[in-house]
């Protein structure tokens, strides 16, 4: 009962600072802004309070009192900036989208999609109430480590954990940790299945919700709907493993980088909300100090050349004004107190290159991606056959119309690609293991990506 | 036409995909739900929680080497079940007052005890054993 209380504090403050930032915007359809302001503040609030937790229990206050009470003043902090906001905030009208004949029965075939996805995930839950491998023996224990009484906490990242990447960031294991602490000293295995559905179902909504915002409702359903084609993403949903909410950062940091072209008047806020969402996903993960820095890349390159200089200060300023506070805390994780076991760190940088000269290693990793890439789905209902049928049927957007589109989140996903294939080559652990992760990770902003190269059904049935 | 036939072909297909992933989902975990038993590793080390102290190294003795997949399953749900005690596999370079037995078959505790320096403290069942150091 307690947990879903913090669960609830987290979302609603998550809403607050979404919601204040982004109600400038004026998204339409409305229906969409407010799933997208939901999820996005779900996942945002979910970091924000795991980042207060690990603060708060760094300062030595394990306490619960006082547990609740940096989550309300965090709560209160934002509802104050909410408040002031809500009447200076002054909406730029966007444009209603033209809807598709067929909108209706496209929610209705994903609503019922869906609930079977829903169902099989509780299935899973039930049968494997601890998660997968590496969830009770990496994320959940680290939890158990992180809502402990005394100094024990601190052994969430000790050395003598080496086995279990002790120096992966905090995120996943510190909301749970507070959802426990908030119970008292027991730790069911509840709430990190229930943390799991939460960036699920977030991911979900925020592609569903984010596409029909961005481009129109029809390919936001049509995304949702190759989305739960992917049936080994919805694994990786059920394992309680921290990829689908590094997943969820990285696509709501899409989502946020696409939105600032839609929103050319309120960019900073904007921009500062991506600037959060993709420090979080450095919160999350190790792989996720490399989203980061690959959207400040994104932001640089993607500028016209003829502005590039002055207008790329002004939004990598507030990009990183938004990722200040996960970026810190991150840093000074990574930093200052995570040891140092990571192989691909540890290494030399002449070693690292000898790799890159070994043919074979690009051959294993290509194989495997490609492997990866096939188990995605089934075979006769697989996500590329979807795709390739919609992009049959819809055609892509010539280029002249494309002009002045975001380049900045394809920029940014295709730097995030090349980035983890170096990781890899130069990596010298075992190469296959963790493949299929990495498209846990990139898969929901890669649908986001291709279908918003497509015409939406509405326009292309206005003009056949 | 030619958008309306493909739009539905996709929705179809989706809707086909989740039928069939909740269709395998629920069939799998009927027969194979829990394939390192970690809900049985947490029951069967609850009393031992009880037992060992929350604030030191705890040693781990086991018939499964950590090299077998079953070895590590069952240290890695050791761990779980026991944290925040961190577990190190004996012989280890840290000192263990405490150290725990986790065994699949009846151990041969006397061959236990001479290898690691050891003296049984309690015999939980289920191959559960917490050992003491010897000498403390």
């Amino acid at each position: 009962m307690m947990a879903a209380v913090a669960f609830l504090v987290s979302i609603a403050t998550g809403w607050l600072v979404v919601d204040t930032l982004l109600r400038p915007v004026s998204l339409r359809p409305r229906w969409a802004a407010r799933v997208l302001t939901i999820a996005l503040g779900a996942g945002i609030g979910a970091g924000a309070t795991s980042v207060l937790y690990f603060l708060v229990r760094s300062a030595g206050l394990a306490g619960r009192g006082l547990l609740f009470a940096a989550d309300l003043m965090l709560f209160l902090a934002g509802g104050a900036v909410w408040l002031v906001f809500r009447d200076t905030a002054r909406p730029v009208e966007s444009p209603e989208k033209p809807g598709f004949r067929w909108n209706a029965a496209l929610a209705g075939a994903l609503t019922v999609g869906f609930l079977l996805v829903v169902l099989a995930f509780l299935s899973n839950t039930e049968a494997r109430i601890h998660g997968d491998w590496d969830a009770w023996s990496t994320w959940n224990v680290r939890a158990k480590f992180l809502a402990a009484d005394g100094e024990e906490w601190r052994n969430a990242w000790s050395p003598l954990l080496a086995k279990t990447h002790p120096d992966y960031p905090l995120l996943l294991p510190g909301f749970v940790a507070r959802a426990w602490r908030y119970g008292g000293k027991e730790t069911p295995p509840a709430v990190p299945a229930a943390a799991a559905f939460l960036f699920f179902a977030g991911t979900f909504a925020v592609l569903v919700s984010g596409f029909a915002v961005l481009r129109s409702t029809s390919l936001g359903l049509l995304a949702g709907c190759i989305l739960l084609a992917s049936t080994g993403f919805l694994s990786q949903g059920t394992s309680q493993y921290a990829d689908v909410p590094m997943g969820f950062y990285i696509l709501g940091t899409v989502v946020l980088l696409s939105l600032t072209h839609e929103a050319a008047e309120c960019r900073a806020n904007v921009l500062a909300l991506a600037g959060a969402t993709a420090s979080l996903a450095a919160w999350t993960k190790n792989e996720g100090l490399l989203f980061l820095a690959c959207s400040v890349a994104g932001i640089c390159i993607a500028q016209p050349r003829s502005r590039r200089v002055r207008t790329t200060a002004r939004l990598l300023a507030w990009f990183i004004f938004g990722s200040l506070p996960g970026l810190l805390v991150t840093l000074w994780f990574k930093l200052a107190l995570a040891p140092n076991v990571n192989p691909l760190t540890k290494q030399s940088v002449f070693e690292a290159m000898s790799r890159l000269a070994e043919a074979d290693r690009y051959f294993t990793i290509a194989r495997a991606l490609l492997s990866e890439l096939l188990m995605l789905g089934d075979p006769w209902t697989h996500p590329l056959l979807l795709l390739a049928i919609l992009a049959a049927t819809l055609r892509f957007i010539p280029e002249p119309e494309r002009r002045g589109y975001p380049l900045v989140a394809e920029v940014t996903l295709a730097l995030l690609v090349a980035g983890s294939a170096g990781a890899y080559l130069t990596t010298p652990s075992r190469l296959s293991i963790s493949l299929g992760r990495i498209f846990a990770q990139v898969w929901p902003a890669a649908i986001l990506l291709v279908l918003a190269a497509l015409r939406p059904p509405e326009a292309t049935t206005t003009t056949t | 036409m030619r958008v309306l036939s493909g739009v539905g072909l996709v929705a179809v297909l989706s809707l086909a995909a989740s039928l069939e992933y909740y269709r395998t989902t629920t069939l799998t975990n009927r027969t194979a739900g829990d394939p390192y038993a970690v809900e049985i590793q947490v029951q069967r080390l609850r009393e031992a929680a009880t037992i060992l102290p929350r604030d030191v190294l705890v040693g781990y003795v086991s018939d499964v080497p950590f090299e077998q997949v079953r070895g590590s399953a069952a240290f890695f749900g050791a761990q779980y079940a026991l944290a925040p005690r961190i577990l190190v596999e004996l012989p280890a370079r840290e000192s263990t007052d405490w150290v725990l037995g986790n065994f699949s078959k009846p151990a041969e505790v006397s061959a236990v005890e001479r290898r690691h320096q050891l003296k049984l403290a309690r015999d939980l069942g289920s191959g559960v054993l917490i050992f003491r150091r010897i000498g403390r």
